[in-house]
């Protein structure tokens, strides 16, 4: 256990200099808080929205830290695969799933950390009040938001490294996300039949928890139901986690194909 | 006329080879969901955007500027990494030195990417249609296709100056991400571009597809000729520009990159 511990210190601090130092990532974390804050503003600015700020705000934050998560998560795994040390990590002491955890566990950090970038950025640039209307409520999404993300952060990277498509993969799953978990706008102004698929993504219920603890309620549930769905998807995320690196494990020396590009 | 022909023959066929070994490589599916399905979800992602914040109905000025402003991928991701695929390939060095290197072959290799990027813009169109319900009833055809055709061309024609820093510059992806997403903020295609800043304003007007997009939707509303004519023109000359501007510059480049050595440096 302390081991294992250490394994995921060490390779979250590794990861997060060895990310920051990519282009991709200072464009995520440096550049698109501030195009997104733009677009939004102007476009908020001209409405008669009263609770703009928390669309504003939340959506360029949110938008941030899902780009740094599913980029760093797959794009991690493809990295490992090219630069030929996948196999490596596979095989060392120290358990394939534990690296991975480090890793996102950096990844996840960097993102919480482009979030609060989002939020400076708004407040300075355009002066945008940020007023969190329950802060403990804040806190309790942000904490339980950032352990869902971690779970599926890990079930991504462990579908990426069974599959070879994580760079497509990777690009095709920002757009929708955002459409159907509402991160700019409410799900209500989407079409009824697309609601249920909506539900289904762990984000529509940071989001939703998170406009809440803004005063700006955007889900037709109540702040328990909220809590008790995100919990229900952490525990569901870490389980097929595990299912996959379990997988992982048997198929890497079954097929031999974990390198092959 | 064989010697007329020969080196339009080259340059298609070197455009054809150098497109399909691409996304030969990279496998169709990769295609289909980085070119096809991110692009066409992005137009619904900010009409949706625009018909939540501005409260409105009638969203087509949006699903017209985003579908427009969809080239821009192409250009800066495709042509802009030409000179960049060649280094990561070990290649830039032969193809720099061959005889028929330089700004004539990578100009051949981005007409896949205006054929690509029409694509993108024609399906960002027909999917905000069909989302949205664009009328399409009093539509000047003509002018929308020329709409969309300069712009493609202003945009590959920056996409290719942008290739030319490939050169020197060791990771493009900072450059090209921030290039494409910029656009999303400066070309009109979200927001008034009246609403910026006078010294942002300007910016706009010298960046490939602010006068596609105020044409498209002018010719989408059933604007004569007249009245889009000199928007296409400004488009179609800064096309010239930047592609002028991106010759002179892989020309400099070049030499730079010689004199340094560090042509193939990753």
């Amino acid at each position: 256990m302390k081991g294992d511990l250490r394994a995921i210190v060490g390779t979250l601090r590794m990861q997060m200099k060895t990310t920051f130092s990519r282009a991709t990532f200072k464009f995520v974390v440096l550049v698109q808080p501030l195009v997104y804050a733009t677009i939004s503003y102007m476009m908020f600015r001209q409405s008669q929205n009263e609770s703009f700020m928390a669309y504003v705000v939340l959506g360029t934050g949110l938008t941030t830290m899902w780009s740094s998560i599913v980029f760093s998560s797959s794009g991690d795994i493809e990295r490992e695969r090219y630069n030929g040390t996948l196999e490596l990590i596979s095989i060392a002491p120290v358990p394939l799933r534990t690296t991975i955890y480090g890793k996102i566990a950096g990844n996840t950090l960097l993102g919480l950390f482009s979030m609060i970038y989002s939020f400076l950025a708004v407040r300075i640039i355009y002066n945008v009040p940020i007023v969190i209307a329950h802060p403990l409520q804040f806190v309790t999404i942000l904490f339980l938001s950032i352990l869902a993300l971690v779970g599926l952060g890990a079930v991504m990277a462990g579908c990426f490294t069974l599959s070879r498509n994580s760079r497509g993969l990777m690009n095709a799953l920002e757009y929708p996300v955002f459409i159907l978990s509402g991160v700019m706008f409410p799900i209500a102004v989407l079409p009824q039949w697309l609601h249920p698929v909506s539900y289904t993504l762990v984000m529509t219920w940071v989001v939703g928890g998170l406009r809440t603890s803004f005063g700006v309620p955007a889900l037709p549930f109540s702040f328990g139901i909220i809590v008790a769905v995100l919990a229900c998807f952490i525990v569901g995320h870490f389980l097929l986690a595990n299912w996959l690196f379990r997988i992982i494990e048997r198929q890497v020396r079954i097929k031999a194909t974990l390198g092959v590009q | 006329m064989a010697v007329l022909f020969e080196p339009l023959r080259r340059f298609f066929s070197q455009a054809r080879l150098s497109f399909m070994a691409l996304y030969g490589w990279l496998r169709p599916q990769i295609y289909i969901l980085t070119n096809i399905v991110t692009p066409v979800l992005s137009v619904v992602f900010f009409a949706t955007l625009a018909r939540f914040a501005y409260g409105i109905k009638d969203v087509t000025p949006y699903v017209i500027g985003n579908a427009v402003v969809l080239c821009t991928y192409s250009a800066f991701f495709g042509a802009g990494g030409v000179l960049r695929n060649e280094r990561n390939f070990g290649t830039l060095e032969l193809v720099m030195g061959a005889p028929y290197g330089g700004f004539a072959l990578f100009a051949s290799r981005s007409i896949p990417y205006i054929l690509d990027a029409l694509l993108s813009v024609s399906l960002g169109l027909l999917v905000g249609s069909l989302c949205f319900g664009v009328s399409w009833a009093q539509v000047n055809f003509g002018a929308l296709i020329v709409a969309l055709l300069v712009s493609i061309f202003a945009a590959e024609s920056l996409g290719l100056l942008v290739s030319t820093f490939g050169l020197i510059v060791q990771d493009m992806n900072l450059i090209s991400n921030t290039l494409a997403s910029s656009l999303l903020v400066f070309t009109g295609a979200n927001f008034a571009i009246t609403l910026l800043p006078p010294w942002m304003q300007k910016i706009s007007w010298s960046l490939p597809t602010t006068r596609g997009i105020a044409a498209a939707r002018l010719a989408v509303g059933g604007a004569p000729w007249s009245a889009v004519g000199r928007l296409l023109l400004g488009e179609f000359a800064l096309g010239w520009l930047y592609m002028l501007i991106g010759y002179g510059l892989l020309r400099l480049m070049q030499r730079r990159a010689r004199v340094s050595g560090t042509m193939n440096l990753q």
